[in-house]
């Protein structure tokens, strides 16, 4: 016969607020790490109008994003084990009939679902979202954003509900003194102390970190088996989003092609060897993307300073980038006065002293240092420049 | 509409103000308490019964237990929760929770009823796989240790486990082989069953190894004096 378990039907050697406050500790730090770079990330993508992102330092974004789908990583195993010591806490019983107690259990149980269900969602739909998979219907960007600041919300409100248990149970020992008493009789799998329990999840969480960050650590790369992306890719760069899927025809930068160039009322129009003819310039940059992975490249390509100038723009000058592509939310992207006005952006031609290929965006597209993957427009095929 | 919105409204503030209601007492002992932990600690139960019942003369032998204690020690974290620092630090992080968190919920009211829908199904989906499956299972498997592995053999199982199941459940999205772009080739790249398959047979050989290293230290006999 099955029943439901009692709290009490749980062995609390192992489980109790010293394990949990120390795995919770750690837990914390990572979602609060997680949560900052990814509010940065939010601006980066969709920059309020008080933020001046500025170009440097050009590895920025690639750390920062790099550390957000680190540290998402590393809270899986800490959220399981986090979750496993209080789970007797899940078949708490309190009274149903309308009281006080009720209430404030209530209350109690009601911000601890949150949490719990929106800390699963987001990690969940982090790790998915890292390989491209989305078998849902809602938008992804903007309910990883919502979500995260629920579950950050809930989770500075449990700090502020257990702090005074967090703290004695920080500053008390970890290990009570007696030994596990009846190693056979214990109903859990025993045998070990919190201590060993402690060290075992944090070496849970370096494995999974050396597992996968080899997409944004590039000397981890031939250790993290489980890393999303070997790092090999056409002219040695990885592709994120391919002509195919962004809808961009095969022939779409053939000889047809022409850049236009608008500024103030007139359109420019320049042949890919019109811009081959002007002065190239070569920088070393990275492709930071939203899922955390990255890898630099050597790119070739004029700056966007120098294609405004020769359209008659002054310095200062804001440009509207609009790609072929027909699929997808990026079709377009702005490139803010300090990002046109740095001579590292380009209009990149080339990528590691070969051309473009069709999936790197061929005939031309936009990299910048300091921005993330899905605003460096591919398939560039007009820039409207404002003054 | 404009009549569910209203309804729905009287009926929020009416079930709040029903909480507050049922909360007065709480609310009351809040303030009571802000103003009484500046004073010593009050009187326990105990120590009241010590005052009114006259006690047996301490004899030089009695253990010491058996004399009443004049003041109950009081645990680390109830003595926290009631000073001022303390509080005002919690009831600030508190107020800073909730609106944060209402803020993510302010910043779904553009989502139209199908993605509503369904960031609930997920939200709900993955807290019901792990309570109702992942930790159920956890236990389960728990339980069977207890009653099948030597004792010698359940540290190391343990330990095995936790690594095994980092492995398995941090890399399930690039073992479940499924993306939305099939055609781009830079992307899950890796033979990861392979990988998965040579860590799971090695966290399974050094469970093994251990096991036996244990055993020839003996502690499973150590293990075994202690629960007789």
């Amino acid at each position: 016969m099955l029943t439901v378990p009692r709290v009490e039907d749980f062995s609390d050697r192992l489980r109790g607020p010293a394990v949990t406050a120390r795995v919770g500790t750690a837990l914390g730090i990572c979602f609060g790490i997680c949560f900052l770079t990814g509010v940065w990330s939010h601006f980066q993508q969709t920059t309020p109008g008080w933020l001046a992102i500025p170009p440097s330092p050009y590895w920025l974004y690639r750390v920062t994003q790099g550390i957000h789908v680190i540290t998402g990583t590393v809270a899986v195993p800490l959220l399981l084990v986090k979750l496993w010591s209080v789970y007797p806490q899940f078949f708490k019983r309190f009274p149903l009939r309308p009281s006080r107690t009720m209430l404030v259990n209530g209350l109690d149980r009601f911000y601890l679902l949150v949490l719990v269900t929106a800390a699963i969602f987001q990690l969940v739909t982090g790790l998915l979202n890292v390989v491209h998979w989305y078998p849902w219907s809602f938008s992804f960007r903007s309910t990883h954003y919502a979500v995260a600041w629920i579950a950050i919300g809930a989770l500075v409100l449990h700090i502020a509900v257990k702090l005074p248990l967090i703290r004695s149970a920080l500053t008390g020992p970890l290990d009570d003194d007696e030994p596990p008493a009846n190693a056979d009789a214990d109903p859990e799998a025993s045998g070990i102390s919190r201590r060993t329990l402690l060290r075992t999840t944090w070496v849970a969480a370096a494995l999974a970190f050396v597992a996968t960050a080899g997409q944004t650590v590039p000397w981890l790369r031939s250790v993290s088996v489980f890393a999303v992306r070997s790092g090999d890719g056409p002219l040695g760069v990885p592709i994120n989003r391919t002509a195919a899927e962004a809808g961009v025809p095969p022939d779409a930068g053939g000889d047809a092609w022409q850049l236009e160039i608008g500024y103030n009322g007139r359109t420019k129009r320049m042949s890919r060897a019109d811009l081959e003819a002007m002065d190239q310039v070569d920088e070393e940059l990275p492709i930071a993307c939203v899922e955390g992975r990255s890898a630099s490249g050597v790119w070739t390509g004029v700056p966007v300073a120098a294609i405004t100038a020769a359209a008659g723009a002054p310095p200062g000058a804001r440009v509207f980038v609009t790609s072929m592509q027909t699929r997808g939310a990026f079709a377009t992207s702005e490139l803010p006065p300090q990002f046109v006005d740095d001579r590292r952006t380009l209009l990149a031609l080339r990528l590691n002293g070969a051309d473009l290929t069709l999936d790197h965006g061929y005939p031309c597209r936009i990299i910048a240092p300091n921005r993330p993957g899905v605003l460096q427009t591919k398939w560039v095929t007009k820039l409207e420049v404002s003054a | 509409m404009r009549v569910t919105r209203v309804a729905l409204g009287v009926v929020g503030v009416l079930a709040g103000l029903y909480g507050l209601w049922l909360a007065r007492d709480v609310l009351a002992a809040q303030v009571r308490g802000r103003r009484a932990s500046r004073q010593p600690l009050s009187d326990t139960g105990i120590r009241r019964e010590a005052v009114a019942t006259p006690q047996p003369p301490p004899v030089a032998d009695l253990v010491p237990q058996a004399v009443p204690h004049a003041q109950p020690p009081q645990p680390v974290a109830a003595r926290d929760a009631t000073a001022p620092g303390m509080r005002t630090v919690r009831v600030a992080l508190g107020a800073v929770g909730v609106l944060a968190g209402l803020y993510g919920l302010w910043l779904v009211r553009d989502f139209d009823l199908t993605q509503l829908r369904s960031a609930v199904v997920w939200l709900v989906g993955g807290a019901v796989i792990h309570d109702g499956l992942l930790a159920p299972a956890t236990v389960g498997l728990g339980l069977l240790a207890t009653r099948w592995l030597p004792v010698a053999a359940r540290r190391p199982a343990v330990v095995g486990f936790v690594l095994w199941g980092t492995l398995t459940v941090a890399a399930a999205s690039v073992l479940s082989g499924m993306n939305d772009t099939p055609d781009n080739e830079t992307l899950v790249d890796r033979s990861y069953w392979l990988s998965w398959s040579i860590g799971t047979v090695l966290v399974l050989a050094a469970v093994v190894a251990a096991t036996l290293v244990a055993r020839r230290r003996g502690v499973s006999r150590a293990s075994n004096t202690r629960s007789d």
